[in-house]
């Protein structure tokens, strides 16, 4: 039976080649849209997520408990070898660093303000951050470059200071000491992002262990891992082990709300807008199923005087509806893909709004990319629709008493 | 009681706004099984509503129809489908094919809803349109033949289906005279052949000539 309503079903949609096409091309072009901005918007998402990562934070954070909410050269990690333990036993490790943060006055001969001081081990940095591929004027520190140190764009001018000026660290050390050293600027770095390019300085770890009276300590380790989409489970995991009491282990998420919520925000936004896309498609999708099912509202009156039933009627309109959505369906799967990996390959410049865009941390050029799982689940649900939506006209016309389609027996 | 009863049957339309017609007015009619009956009368006379409460696509206003002593007119319609499959098929006035399927496809659509086997369907059908003469014209979609053979697809897959009965308004309404004979011949002999109930409605006299019983009908009432 099935065979035969697929067969009328089938001369159906070849018989109308106008309409079908029509809502053929509604499914595919709406298909096509809602995978190539999902696509999109997944790369910038990504893309944002890793130049945000990649900048300072890391994907995790290790600290001495409550350094997050606030910094202090007293919650400092003393036992580093129990925490590079617990990060050894992870294997989607890529690379740790360790640093020392914490708040000092930076002063050149002529100004002084406030900074952020991070000390880093340049070697190990390189291997978790990409802010050495900020400094556009000198070169990043070395590691042995104890006396050295890298600055902001902003805060260079702010100091009014150039390359191989001197510039002194006041602050207060671990001991209470007052601590002070010079140090000359090795390089300036542009980050593109205020926070950083008005108020960091960076000096070698090791300048700092002296400078603060803190040897052997550390105040955070910066972890790389081989996903950034696996930084939460990985913090759980080691969070199991270190003692929460001591220690504090963030994912980025964590380190930086505002970014997470923005982009759950910024999702929420695509997936409304992509559900709106839906509902236009499944609008055009009812349009055309409702004008070719009321055009045949006689043809089904002589079908159900002769004993179909109505659900075999649904049957029938709903088999036209799911061919048409199932090519449409694979135009639109064929379509989104091909610009994904085209878009995904040169990347969609948008450097007419790169200010904007880098304010959240996202570059100039997008790369789309997308997931197999979403494409078979937007696939399906775009297929789903397309058959239930034929279902409320053909429903509408198997009500009609047969005698009524018929009226001219 | 007969075959089929119709008792104390009428039917008024009422449409929104409009007066209400009284299409058929106490009608009494009883059908013995095997009867060719012919509802005679001109345009507007009642037989094509009495032909739809005899198939069980509307219900009387008032009065009751019944088959072999069960009433079929408080049955809602949708749950007719199966009566009017197995028991009733229809030829409809203007032939009432599926379009989009060829001649053998129509002929076979009523055994593919009472669940027969392809095979069996296939050969009850071809064997069929064979017999009326449309074995060159088993695999043409329907709109490709002339009214004539569409009316014998449609006696086609009124009788493969086995109906007791054939219900079947102004067959030969839309075919010459010529077409009109052969069709009626053809309705004869299955009713001979078969066994068929057949009521059919025409005002042609020479077709009404063909019937055993015929049934009078002028404004909704039966004279004769």
């Amino acid at each position: 039976m099935f065979a035969t309503f697929f067969k009328i079903a089938w001369r159906n949609v070849v018989r109308n080649k106008g309409r079908s096409f029509v809502t053929m091309a509604a499914v595919a072009f709406g298909l096509t849209a809602i995978i190539f901005i999902r696509a999109f918007v997944n790369g910038a998402d990504s893309q944002m997520v890793e130049n945000y990562t990649n900048l300072i934070p890391g994907h995790i954070q290790i600290h001495h408990q409550g350094f997050h909410k606030k910094m202090g050269l007293e919650r400092s990690i003393t036992d580093i070898k129990a925490v590079t333990d617990v990060i050894h036993q992870q294997d989607n490790v890529e690379a740790f660093s360790f640093r020392i943060k914490d708040y000092a006055l930076l002063s050149s001969t002529k100004q002084s303000t406030g900074v952020l001081l991070v000390a880093v081990d340049p070697a190990q940095e390189k291997n978790v951050t990409y802010l050495h591929e900020r400094v556009t004027q000198g070169e990043y520190l070395q590691d042995d470059d104890d006396s050295g140190i890298v600055v902001g764009k902003d805060l260079a001018e702010i100091l009014n200071v150039g390359l191989n000026k001197k510039v002194v660290i006041l602050s207060q050390a671990a001991d209470g000491s007052l601590a002070s050293g010079a140090y000359r600027v090795r390089g300036i770095l542009d980050a593109g992002v205020e926070e950083i390019d008005k108020g960091m300085a960076i000096i070698t770890l090791k300048a700092a262990q002296d400078l603060l009276v803190l040897p052997d300590q550390i105040s955070e380790v910066a972890i790389r891992l081989n996903s950034v989409y696996t930084s939460r489970a990985t913090a759980a995991k080691m969070r199991e082990v270190l003692d929460p009491d001591q220690y504090e282990i963030l994912s980025w998420r964590r380190i930086s709300p505002m970014t997470a919520q923005w982009l759950d925000f910024d999702r929420a936004f695509v997936n409304a807008i992509l559900f709106i896309v839906l509902l236009v498609v499944a609008a055009g999708i009812l349009n055309t199923t409702l004008m070719s099912v009321f055009e045949r509202t006689r043809e089904f009156g002589i079908m159900q005087a002769l004993g179909t039933k109505r659900w075999q009627l649904i049957l029938m309109v709903s088999i036209e509806s799911a061919i048409l959505g199932l090519s449409g369906c694979l135009i639109g799967v064929f379509l989104g893909t091909v610009l994904t990996i085209h878009f995904g390959n040169t990347g969609i410049d948008l450097a007419q709004f790169a200010s904007a865009f880098e304010a959240y941390y996202t570059g100039s050029v997008v790369y789309p990319r997308l997931s197999v799982e979403y494409l078979v689940v937007v696939s399906v649900i775009v297929f789903l629709i397309s058959v239930l939506v034929s279902i409320i006209p053909s429903w509408q016309v198997a009500k009609i008493k047969p005698v009524e389609a018929v009226r001219n027996f | 009681m007969s075959f089929i009863d119709a008792k104390n049957v009428s039917k008024t339309y009422q449409q929104k706004g409009a007066v209400p017609t009284q299409a058929l007015k106490n009608i009494n009619l009883s059908v013995e099984e095997g009867d060719f009956l012919c509802l005679a009368g001109t345009s507007g006379s009642g037989k094509s509503t009495l032909l739809n409460l005899l198939g069980g696509l509307d219900h009387p206003t008032e009065g009751q129809i019944f088959y072999e002593e069960k009433e079929i007119s408080n049955v809602p319609i949708e749950r007719l489908a199966d009566f009017r499959l197995n028991t009733i098929s229809f030829v409809f006035q203007a032939y009432n094919l599926i379009n989009t399927l060829t001649a053998l496809e129509n002929a076979e659509y009523l055994l593919l809803l009472q669940g027969v086997g392809p095979k069996e369907r296939r050969k009850r059908a071809s064997e069929m349109l064979e017999k009326v003469g449309l074995a060159d014209c088993l695999h043409k979609t329907v709109n490709r033949l002339s009214g004539g053979q569409q009316q014998r697809v449609a006696v086609c897959r009124a009788v493969v289906a086995k109906p007791r009965v054939i219900l079947a308004d102004e067959p030969t309404a839309n075919l010459d005279s010529k077409t009109s004979e052969q069709l009626m011949d053809l309705m004869v002999g299955l009713n001979q052949e078969k066994n068929i109930t057949f009521i059919f409605s025409s005002h042609d006299n020479l077709v009404i000539e063909k019937a055993r019983k015929v049934v009078h009908m002028k404004d909704g009432e039966i004279t004769s």
